[in-house]
């Protein structure tokens, strides 16, 4: 442990894989695919999606639900899992030394289309007075300072796929400069409306794979052909490892370095040499003062386009050159949860740390041969691991690796 | 009470989860929890989703003293019923 060392001391998830953490993770070590045809998503060309399970969102949030969107939902209940979870009580801290940083990447359409069409029809005085508060992308972090009582920093960060990666780094920059003792940080994304559906359809991004839905998702697969559109959350509770030995607060990994890079080659492609992934990891091993060979595990990107996992899947062989690395994808399971993919990816990786135990790639049935890698597939793999890394890539560029070590 | 009153009962406890037991007629929309911005979404709940005539320039119908009793009243003026009934009398 070094005095830069974070330590994570709590988790939440609510993803398509389970409504907390331990669920999500049972599920994502079964290999269960998620995805399935979407009757909300109505006529669009391509009505698959990954969808939460069903959840008392009243029950778990309170009476306030109403006035809140669903990512803000999805971002309430991880964080209050990760409280939880971290034995804290917000009742007792000090809450302006609590951070909260989320991100999210595209925010919801439920109430803006709605509104769009009302406005069209002239339709003024029928418009919500919070559509503005509800549907801004603070709106997460913000409910959560108001029901967690929290008055240090807080703030939304954007960075498309990547947001829930960039929150947890800026988090823990927040951490190290002494800007707050605690940080929520986290992603929380609900894009499973026909307005993103069709579009990504329309980018050619998501898997057509209508005739079966559960094997649409499928990472690093030969026969892969996009990713499936899902919603989920997930939040770290951060804290400088020296408070949290103090506290008595149980350490579940350490957050040890992280790199950030951006292509600045296109608006939504990779730079097709992966040069951009590759700094983004040499900064994160850098800032860990980690080496390739200390790293056993990498929860890839992975979205299961063409182009995403073979050149993220070259930057990888290219960068561990052979070392024995074990690499996930645990979209296969998840689907593609945009601006919280980092921060589940993040939470599972953590996990798999923990249990000491790569979760399979879903649906990898025979590996594209021109990814080499080890790439985990069909049933979890026991595997020791000191430190591992979760790669988020988002469009425009932005390459995001959070690296853990065990705690 | 008027089947107004129903309406916006179901309103408050169906979109702002206010507990049944909890809305009566002498509560002030400020007693049942309810801000200023929360007052408009009741009153665009009402004329959107249950279609109800709300006369939202009201000078009163935002202020969060007004009892429920009295908020149904003033809708209850604004119903196309009623002004019809006005026209003929």
């Amino acid at each position: 442990m070094t005095t830069r060392d974070i330590a994570v001391t709590g988790i939440g998830l609510v993803t398509p894989a389970g409504t907390d953490a331990d669920s999500t993770w049972r599920t994502v070590c079964a290999g269960t695919p998620t995805a399935a045809i979407d009757p909300a998503l109505g006529d669009v060309p391509i009505p698959l999606s990954c969808r939460v399970p069903p959840f008392d969102a009243q029950a778990l949030i309170g009476p306030q639900v109403w006035r809140m969107d669903r990512f803000t939902h999805l971002a309430l209940i991880a964080a209050h899992e990760a409280v939880r979870n971290a034995g804290l009580d917000p009742a007792t801290w000090d809450g302006a030394r609590v951070a909260v940083v989320i991100g999210v990447g595209y925010d919801s359409k439920d109430l803006v289309v709605p509104a769009v069409r009302k406005l069209m029809d002239g339709a003024y005085h029928s418009l919500s007075p919070l559509l503005v508060p509800r549907t801004t992308t603070n709106a997460a972090p913000a409910e959560i300072c108001i029901a967690l009582g929290a008055h240090g920093p807080s703030m939304a960060v954007t960075t498309a796929c990547a947001s829930g990666a960039t929150a947890l780094g800026t988090a823990r920059d927040l951490l190290l400069a002494d800007r707050c003792d605690i940080a929520l940080a986290g992603g929380a994304e609900a894009p499973c409306h026909p307005l993103p559906s069709a579009c990504f359809a329309q980018m050619g991004a998501l898997s057509g794979r209508l005739h079966d839905p559960q094997g649409a998702s499928r990472p690093f697969d030969v026969d892969r052909d996009g990713f499936v559109l899902a919603e989920g959350a997930g939040v770290m509770v951060l804290e400088r490892a020296a408070d949290a030995r103090a506290r008595g607060a149980r350490t579940r990994a350490y957050f040890s370095g992280y790199g950030s890079s951006t292509d600045g080659y296109h608006y939504a492609a990779p730079r097709p040499d992966g040069t951009g992934i590759e700094r983004a990891f040499t900064a994160a091993l850098r800032d860990a003062g980690l080496g390739t060979a200390d790293i056993g595990h990498v929860n890839a990107h992975g979205t299961g386009t063409p182009i995403n996992d073979r050149i993220e899947g070259a930057a990888l062989a290219r960068l561990f050159d052979r070392h024995p690395l074990a690499v996930t994808s645990t979209k296969g399971v998840t689907g593609h949860t945009l601006g919280a993919a980092g921060a589940i990816e993040a939470v599972l990786a953590a996990l798999t740390l923990e249990h000491q135990t790569v979760p399979p790639t879903a649906n990898l049935d025979q590996l594209d041969p021109d990814i080499d890698l080890d790439v985990v597939a069909k049933v979890p793999r026991p595997h020791r691991m000191e430190a591992v890394a979760s790669n988020s890539c988002g469009f425009g560029g932005h390459n995001n690796v959070v690296l853990l070590r065990r705690a | 009470m008027t089947s107004t009153y129903d309406t916006v009962k179901t309103a408050l406890t169906s979109h702002f989860n206010i507990p049944a037991d909890t809305v009566r007629a002498d509560s002030t929309l400020e007693d049942l929890g309810l801000d200023s911005l929360a007052v408009v979404e009741l009153l665009c709940v009402l004329q959107d989703e249950l279609g109800m005539t709300v006369p939202t320039g009201h000078e009163n119908l935002k202020s969060l003293q007004l009892t429920l009793a009295e908020t149904v009243a003033i809708i209850d003026e604004a119903q196309p019923s009623a002004r019809a009934a006005e026209v003929l009398a």
